[in-house]
């Protein structure tokens, strides 16, 4: 049996008498795999995000295996999708954990039983138990984006949605993170991912989506997908792809490129 | 090393759970005796004994003794908690809905619409025709609020906007009533003035058993909705698309709880006009001693509003001998350096 894919076809979508993306067609998504989503800034890698995790009107295909994920309702879209938004609220008076059993509350699939122990199981693996009963104003930024994290993945969604999630976060957690990432998907989910670092995303993602002003510019593993004429075409510098010694790519930027 | 396991966090959790019961608990002990505190208050001098078996045993207390406590005291002192519990609810879901510490249940406008229908009914004698004359500027400032409310939510829900645009929208709102209740009072007659004023300071003297029977079946109406919101308000706090990511759907929950902010604070305005402050503080000192998840705020909210409202009715009668001073006085003036002490005492964000 093929695993389950993740099909983009044809989407549009966008804000208020301003469309983003117009008619954009992914290759197939698959499970057990790490998509990441970069580009420059403003070209609707946000927007495919959260117009896949039903944040923002729609047009077009969407399938998860045979499910429509444009047409579900917002109770089985939040069943099926983990989304992870860019920003985190400051202000909230609620702890992490109290965070957590909010989402696993409102989650339709999860067992009523055991919650308590799904967070605090999440809270371990991210290592971020000790902020457990930490109000979240009290967090700082990379605290908070982890708290985030664990919102998005408590109730284990089979799709997950995550807009750049090591944003705020040092390297030893970017690794963390990264990796908690990995082993999730690594049980038959799917993780679209948006990142800026290019380096960064070649080392962690399976494919590499590479988006400019809403369009699709190139698809495919790591090495397929990044490429100097394509980072000149699409960011504007003279950059070189090279191997480092652990065999991953590395992007290095030389200067801004002349013909552009 | 701090004990990180994950039965240890469940086990903190459930002390914390048990400290908010006991926190509510201390609350509506405190809520009683403040109460019964306003029921032996007045200007007619009844100790507690004459209060208590005017309550408990009437036909050993003399006819006058029953008819204060239970005609004059009882209905406003009841008043005094509901109304208590009705505006700082309001508020709790004004604050949250807006993502905003500032709102209370008067920020969109809806003191004003009210002031505005009562103004209408004292000055030019206008009101919902059939209805009797004593329900005249109560009903009127109920069906203005309420309207206002739903003139909002319209507006938003036609242009598609957040919580921003709400306010924006509320704040228009606010003075344009503000300046037709200006106009009326221009042109009233120094009678109905003197009658507004007074209605806009808002006054526990209007309380009855029949406009109290009333007001009950309102909070019993929407009281249970509210509670039922608990976890979708709850998930508010995380963010709008966090919410929105977990299932909320955001624009029902805001609609449906614009409808019981309008609800809630349109009977409360009917029945004793303006009261300021309890529907700011209430939620503040409740999110100052559990915090925020809504199943503990919302009833700690409603009992803090309860608790200042009775506390602010004795003062009211006993602040000055013979004079009972308009409870939306007394709730600022004793109200607010409290709340300054408790905002200004507090660590961290809102």
């Amino acid at each position: 049996m093929n695993p389950i894919e993740l099909k983009v076809e044809r989407l549009s979508a966008g804000y208020r008498n301003r469309p983003v993306i117009c008619d954009i067609t992914l290759p197939p998504i698959r499970a057990g795999e790490i998509t990441a989503l970069v580009g420059p800034n403003a070209a609707g890698k946000s927007t495919l995000l959260r117009a896949l995790a039903g944040l923002l009107p729609a047009q077009g295909r969407a399938l998860f295996g045979e499910k429509s994920i444009l047409e579900l309702s917002p109770a089985a879209r939040a069943e099926l999708i983990g989304f992870m938004p860019q920003s985190v609220p400051q202000a909230a008076g609620l702890t992490v954990f109290e965070g957590l059993l909010t989402a696993l509350h409102l989650a339709r699939s999860s067992n009523r039983n055991h919650f308590m122990e799904k967070a605090t199981d999440v809270l371990s693996r991210l290592g971020i138990a000790e902020i457990a009963l930490e109000p979240m104003h009290r967090l700082s930024g990379g605290q908070r984006q982890l708290a985030s994290l664990a919102q998005s993945i408590v109730s284990e969604p089979l799709l997950l949605m995550l807009d750049e999630p090591t944003s705020a976060l040092d390297l030893r957690h970017q690794f963390e993170v990264m990796n908690i990432v990995r082993d999730y998907v690594r049980k038959g989910r799917i993780a679209v991912v948006v990142l800026h670092d290019l380096t960064f995303a070649a080392r962690w993602a399976d494919n590499v989506i590479i988006m400019e002003k809403g369009n699709l510019k190139s698809a495919g593993p790591p090495a397929v997908a990044i490429t100097p004429e394509m980072l000149a075409s699409v960011y504007g510098v003279d950059c070189r792809v090279e191997r480092c010694s652990c065999g991953f790519l590395q992007v290095v930027v030389d200067r801004l490129s002349k013909h552009r | 090393m701090k004990d990180v396991s994950g039965a240890a966090i469940i086990e903190s959790y459930r002390h914390i759970i048990r400290r908010r019961l006991a926190i509510a608990a201390a609350l509506l002990a405190l809520l009683i005796l403040a109460f019964v505190f306003d029921l032996t208050s007045g200007p007619a001098s009844l100790g507690m004994s004459d209060t208590l078996k005017a309550i408990f045993d009437p036909s050993a207390t003399t006819r006058p003794i029953a008819t204060i406590i239970w005609d004059v005291r009882f209905p406003q002192a009841l008043t005094a908690i509901l109304v208590g519990v009705a505006l700082a609810l309001a508020g709790a879901e004004m604050q949250t809905i807006l993502n905003n510490p500032l709102a209370s249940p008067f920020t969109l406008g809806v003191s004003s619409a009210a002031a505005f229908g009562a103004a209408l009914a004292i000055v030019l004698g206008i009101g919902i025709p059939g209805i009797p004359q004593s329900w005249l500027v109560a009903g009127n400032a109920f069906l203005f609020a309420f309207s206002a409310m739903l003139l909002l939510q319209s507006l938003i829900t036609i242009r598609g906007m957040g919580a921003d645009g709400l306010v924006l929208m509320g704040i228009a709102l606010f003075f344009t009533f503000n300046a037709l209740v200006a106009l009326l009072q221009f042109v009233a007659s120094q009678q109905a003035l003197q009658q507004l004023v007074f209605w806009m300071l808002g006054s526990l003297s209007r309380a009855d058993w029949e406009k109290l029977r009333f007001f009950a079946v309102v909070i019993l109406l929407v009281v249970p909705f509210t509670l039922r919101a608990a976890w979708p308000l709850t998930a508010l706090r995380l963010g709008e698309e966090r919410a929105r990511s977990i299932g909320v759907n955001v624009a029902r929950l805001r609609f449906a709880s614009l409808v019981r902010i309008s609800l809630l604070t349109a009977a409360a305005m009917a029945l004793v006009g303006t009261v300021g402050f309890v529907g700011l503080a209430g939620p503040h000192i409740a999110r100052l001693l559990i915090g925020e998840d809504h199943r503990f705020f919302l009833p700690v909210s409603a009992l803090s509003g309860a608790l200042i409202m009775s506390i602010a009715s004795s003062v009211s009668k006993l602040a000055v001998p013979g004079v009972l001073i308009p409870i939306g006085i007394v709730t600022a003036v004793i109200g607010l350096p409290v709340f300054f002490a408790l905002v200004l005492g507090r660590r961290g964000n809102w």
